[in-house]
């Protein structure tokens, strides 16, 4: 039997010297001699592990699973005689045939990990809205509010006492701790009203203007009010920045600056869905119950509005155009209405919400501004 | 393979000339760095890459790059030995997460701080941190690399802080844009200090004697160059502008026809004398460039030192320029499918014009156990900093 020998470079992983090596091919191991001295280390084959096959002119680069500092470089012209003799195990995770699994692994959990994010990203922020304190709530209201609606504020003394009434009425309902602060802004044109994160309310005079009754009025801060109570607005912000930020982790966007347009576009009018819309219905006319206060007059409220609409839209160029703006993501003001028509089935004596004095004095905020 | 040349005469003269340490002098042996890789194994590894990024929505890139690292390292080889890359994909994956998870805490502020305040500009503070991830990816993404790269058995190493190299670099950021750029040579010996000071092989550690001094007479040189052909830049525009009004004053007072006014504007001397003021600065703007790069080179390498072992750099201006001239063609060529080659052409550059002096045989330079390993670089993925091939 020939024994198949050529030399190799040996380095021990202990120092840089160099060592020219005979290589010897036994049976189950081979062995390594020092060239012109007498040591000599013997590797049995199934402690090898191949680092790198040869890639002519690179060399193999051999290790040893006793000692995986040292190397042992083999030159192509002597691997196959060597190659035949290791078993499966001397080769790991090197080539791409056993790389498959893993790579399709990781392919697979990335897959997932995406679909996951896109999925449940956007929910989750919505859960995690209830993890942020009040205090910090209350700010980012007064901020949002003070960044973007820049209009006079209504400070009429007894308007703002008639307000507050109506207001601590329906709190009677309310089970979160969280203070309310309402303020009417001076904008006859605008038939809106809005629920900013913190219990900021914010009424535009056009509602005070267009209502008939301190029930309509109290049916609209009703509204708004159960917004807060059901923590939309957080959650809303929330849901933004969870979709926003799974797109941006994405899509690999890290230009941060272009993005403060977007949220200005989307923040300012503090979305709600249309499930959000009927939850804060159907919660803002317990509040009403709950106040004594006649709940139809929400009611009547919309179809002042639906009606606004059907002129509105021969007009398009009315004074009231901005009815769309606000109602737009509104749902249906017909279904609405229904919905309310259905729970104001039975009859009942309620008490006025305010007296004559005191919805006039409402209507009559505007009368001093500040700011 | 004569890769080894003794060149006793030649060493000695810039021994005297330039005073390097005592222990130097001893040791005559110069080494080149020889470099093997096959373009068309790059290319191999290179296209696989691409192929599998599609099937896998980019994840192989992580094991892709490693291959070709692999490769790379291999084909180097400092007297008959050669280098080994040992990082694998799976670090380079695991450490592109955590850059994720890196970005996300940081990016989470400024966001929120975008949605309370649209209009307002305080957010921007929360960007600040910004600034500090491109030293941070860049020491990170070093220090990865060169942890898993060894010779003969023993790791290369290095040490230091990131923070610290971050806070280092933009402060010679802010002294290079407030001084415009008068101090860039102090603070690019100062920067590469920071590396040097940190670096090991093995129980070696490596040593840097370059000055920022040394180089400010070329930077200076340069740079009133460079000031000179920017004039010269403007006063072209300035020529170009005055023809433009000519043929517009022909074609608004004189009733002439737009052809008739181009005529004019073509044929105008200044035309011509005014593109060649423009066009001539913008090539040789970055050529001026080249003559400092390669004077930066000449300072980091031949005043390099790993214990007894020098450096030494033979790159001349002339050689660099043919270089990049040939690298911005081949990539517009082959409208970026010559990238392999590019990158062939700047590692075969460098071996050729990179030299290791001293005795490499008997040194009893041993590993060390005390370095611990490195994260893997996923913030350098992140940002988005693999311009390059590896």
């Amino acid at each position: 039997m020939t024994l198949t020998a050529f030399e190799a470079r040996f380095f021990d992983g202990k120092t840089a010297k160099p060592h020219q090596v005979s290589v010897e091919l036994h049976a189950s191991r081979l062995r390594v001699s020092l060239s012109g001295e007498s040591c000599s280390s013997d590797w049995r084959y199934e402690e090898i592990v191949v680092l790198q096959q040869p890639v002519p002119p690179q060399p193999a680069v051999l290790t040893s699973r006793k000692n995986r500092t040292m190397r042992l470089y083999v030159e192509p012209e002597h691997w196959f005689s060597l190659k035949t003799k290791l078993p499966k195990t001397a080769f790991p995770a090197i080539t791409l045939s056993t790389q498959w699994k893993s790579l399709a692994g990781y392919t697979g959990l990335s897959v997932i990990f995406v679909l996951t994010a896109v999925a449940a990203g956007p929910r989750l922020f919505e859960r995690a809205s209830e993890l942020i304190p009040h205090s910090t709530e209350i700010q980012i209201g007064k901020m949002a509010l003070d960044s973007s609606i820049n209009h006079p504020v209504c400070t009429a003394p007894q308007g703002k006492a008639a307000l507050d009434k109506l207001v601590s009425l329906l709190k009677q309902g309310v089970t979160r701790d969280i203070p309310f602060n309402v303020r009417v802004i001076s904008d006859d044109e605008t038939l809106n009203a809005l629920a900013a994160p913190g219990g900021h309310l914010v009424i535009f005079s056009g509602i005070l203007k267009k209502a008939d009754s301190a029930e309509e009025v109290a049916g609209v801060l009703a509204h708004e009010m159960a917004h807060i109570e059901m923590n939309h607005p957080m959650k809303s912000l929330m849901r933004n920045l969870g979709i926003t930020l799974t797109l941006h982790l994405m899509f690999g966007d890290v230009s941060v600056l272009s993005n403060t347009a977007y949220f200005a576009g989307i923040i300012h009018q503090f979305h709600y869905s249309r499930e959000d819309e009927l939850e804060a219905d159907k919660t803002g006319y317990a509040l009403l119950e709950k106040a004594n206060i006649d709940p139809s007059g929400l009611m009547l409220f919309f179809e002042r509005i639906q009606r606004e609409e059907a002129k509105n839209s021969n007009h398009p160029y009315s004074k009231w155009s901005n009815l769309d703006e606000y109602f737009s993501t509104h749902p249906h003001t017909e279904h609405r209405i229904n919905t309310l028509k259905n729970n104001t089935a039975t009859s009942k004596s309620y008490q006025q919400a305010l007296d004559d004095s005191e919805w006039q004095a409402l209507k009559a905020i505007c009368s001093e501004q500040t700011g | 393979m004569s890769t080894i040349v003794t060149d006793q005469t030649f060493l000695d003269r810039q021994i005297t000339e330039e005073a390097q340490p005592e222990r130097i002098r001893h040791h005559l042996t110069t080494h080149r760095i020889a470099y093997d890789g096959q373009t068309g194994q790059v290319y191999k590894i290179w296209l696989l890459n691409i192929v599998m990024n599609i099937f896998t929505l980019g994840i192989y890139s992580f094991w892709g790059k490693t291959r070709l690292r692999q490769y790379v390292a291999g084909a180097f080889k400092l007297n008959k030995d050669r280098f080994e890359y040992t990082g694998t994909g799976k670090e380079l994956f695991i450490g592109f997460l955590k850059a994720m998870l890196i970005f996300l805490v940081l990016y989470l502020p400024f966001m929120v701080a975008s949605i309370i305040a649209p209009d307002a500009v305080w957010p921007l503070v929360f960007l600040i941190p910004f600034f500090y991830v491109l030293p941070v990816a860049l020491y990170s993404a070093w220090r990865y690399r060169i942890s898993r790269t060894q010779w003969r058995s023993i790791r290369f190493e290095l040490d230091g802080s990131v923070m610290k190299f971050a806070g280092l670099f933009l402060w010679r950021w802010l002294i290079n844009i407030v001084s415009l750029g008068l101090f860039i040579p102090y603070s690019d010996i100062k920067i590469y200090q920071y590396v040097t000071d940190n670096a090991y092989y093995g129980d070696i550690a490596f040593r840097f004697e370059g000055r920022g001094k040394d180089l400010m007479a070329v930077h200076l040189a340069t740079y009133s160059i460079i000031i000179g052909l920017f004039i010269f830049a403007l006063y072209g525009l300035q020529l170009m502008a005055a023809s433009f009004a000519a043929a517009q004053m022909a074609l608004t007072q004189q009733k002439l026809s737009v052809d008739e006014a181009l005529v004019i504007f073509f044929s105008n001397a200044s035309f011509f004398s005014a593109l060649a003021c423009t066009i001539v600065p913008f090539i040789l703007l970055p050529m001026v460039r080249l003559i400092y790069k390669t004077a930066l080179i000449h300072e980091i390498t031949n005043h390099l030192y790993a214990g007894e072992v020098g450096f030494r750099s033979t790159v001349t201006t002339f050689a660099l320029i043919k270089l990049k001239l040939g690298n911005l063609l081949i990539l517009i060529l082959t409208f970026g499918l010559g990238l392999p080659v590019i990158m062939q052409r700047n590692l075969r550059f460098f071996a050729q014009h990179t030299q290791v002096r001293g005795d490499l045989e008997t040194s009893s330079i041993k590993q060390t156990a005390n370095h611990k390993p490195a994260d893997a670089e996923g913030l350098h993925a992140v940002m988005g900093l693999d311009s390059g091939l590896i």
